[in-house]
């Protein structure tokens, strides 16, 4: 499950990448919520779950783990592939789960206050 | 095919790393790139895509390696990962003023409710425990009893669960299925203490119900504990950081190995002579040899850590001392 501010069909619409990107962080302790993934399943799962509207670069995304797995939120592990090559896998922690649901309950309370204050009935104005 | 394609991305990726200093954590940086892009280019070549295409395919769609690349190298200077990097001046006063500094910012009060709570469980666990003593104590009255120690352990259950639950100012609080099953291990383990306790009264069977229980309350925290993952906060971390390699056995590893062989030496001597006095003297007065053990690697432990006489080697003979 992924925060996705602009949920809807998949059609060219103007959305802030910015305030996107600001929540990398949380969208991806998000995508590892249910189970350990390695880079490029979590790259996908991000791109999938927003219909291929956005994709936050790969390479952006190794910036990510490395801050997650520094501040302790998650852990990484070089896995034991028998077929093709090793990978390394990520694995949330309990200290990553408290933050998560922090940041989505703060995420949820600011996107209320925005909708309030910008009249916001439904998603249109 | 697959050595083209190897052969390819290999070289696109020394090309991209090439000019960074390389540390260990930017050398593990480039083989989690190299063994995602292999997946993506056997997923590319089943769509139908030449080795070559797939390789240009696959690394280009990874966008712009160089300010990743930047700050791992970044990241390698002053880390203590990184061989080529001088060891950090660490100036502790400066370093103590920003953990104050962080300590304060990050500083959660505990909340009045639970703190009330948790003395109100704590005088209820007290009181079920001198009304179960009594009751076994008096002979009869085996309800009275039950119900005491079913009335205790769940004040441990909740007290534990609950407490876990918590956010402190240095841990993240566990989430609720974990701080469940530490309740219930909790719980468990003094119901089958209290079982083992009833078995003079109510028979051995009673002994291995409680042996039973306790047994899975062990089990149950061994899971817990090895399923356990991090939940300190980052600022924590960031100050254990600091202090790591500051101690004696990280800068003077010959220290360490020195203190190895002491401790080894110290508690081979201590049970030599347990086992000699056990034989002779009787077990009134053999446990004396493994206390004057343990008094002996204290010393040393405290001598090797905080040397005297600045950083010094220590003197060899606090090994022998115990033998006399």
């Amino acid at each position: 499950m992924v925060n996705n501010p602009d949920a809807g069909p998949p059609q060219p619409e103007p959305f802030a990448a910015d305030l996107l990107r600001g929540h990398t962080d949380t969208i991806v302790l998000g995508v590892l919520r249910d189970a350990e993934r390695y880079g490029l399943e979590i790259y996908k799962a991000i791109r999938d779950a927003t219909g291929g509207l956005y994709e936050i670069k790969e390479a952006t995304l190794y910036a990510t783990y490395r801050r997650l797995v520094k501040d302790g939120l998650v852990e990484a592990s070089w896995g034991d592939e028998t077929q093709g090559g090793r990978r390394k896998y990520y694995r949330i922690t309990d200290a990553g789960r408290a933050v998560y649901n922090n940041n989505v309950r703060s995420w949820t309370a600011t996107a209320n206050i925005i909708n309030t204050l910008l009249n916001v009935k439904g998603g249109t104005p | 095919m697959s050595n083209a394609e190897n052969s390819s991305i290999h070289r696109l990726l020394d090309q991209a790393f090439d000019g960074a200093a390389m540390n260990p954590e930017l050398q593990d940086l480039k083989e989690e790139i190299r063994s995602n892009l292999l997946v993506r280019i056997a997923e590319l070549g089943e769509q139908g895509l030449t080795a070559e295409q797939a390789s240009r395919r696959a690394f280009e769609e990874l966008g712009d390696l160089d300010g990743v690349i930047a700050e791992f190298a970044d990241a390698g200077h002053g880390g203590p990962g990184g061989p080529a990097s001088p060891a950090p001046a660490f100036d502790p006063a400066a370093a103590a003023a920003g953990h104050l500094a962080a300590a304060a910012l990050n500083k959660v009060a505990p909340r009045p409710g639970f703190v009330l709570g948790i003395l109100i469980l704590s005088l209820a666990a007290l009181a079920s425990l001198v009304l179960f003593v009594l009751a076994l104590s008096g002979g009869g009255a085996a309800g009275t009893a039950v119900l005491a120690a079913f009335a205790a352990a769940l004040a441990a259950g909740i007290a534990t669960a609950w407490s876990l639950q918590q956010e402190t100012s240095q841990n993240h609080p566990l989430p609720r299925r974990r701080a469940l099953g530490y309740g219930a291990s909790a719980a468990s383990a003094v119901v089958g203490l209290a079982l083992c306790a009833l078995a003079a009264s109510a028979g051995a069977g009673m002994l291995a119900a409680g042996i039973f229980v306790v047994l899975g309350s062990a089990v149950g925290f061994i899971w817990l504990g090895m399923s356990q993952t991090n939940r300190k906060k980052a600022w924590v971390r960031s100050v254990a950081r600091d202090y790591q390699a500051q101690d004696r056995f990280t800068q003077d590893p010959v220290a360490a190995a020195r203190f190895g062989i002491y401790t080894a030496v110290i508690w081979i001597t201590a049970f030599a002579v347990f086992a000699l006095l056990s034989l002779t003297v009787g077990f009134a007065w053999s446990w004396l040899a493994l206390l004057a053990g343990l008094a002996v690697f204290m010393l040393v432990l405290a001598r090797m850590l905080f040397p005297a006489d600045g950083g010094r080697a220590q003197h060899p003979g606090s090994g022998r001392a115990k033998g006399e």
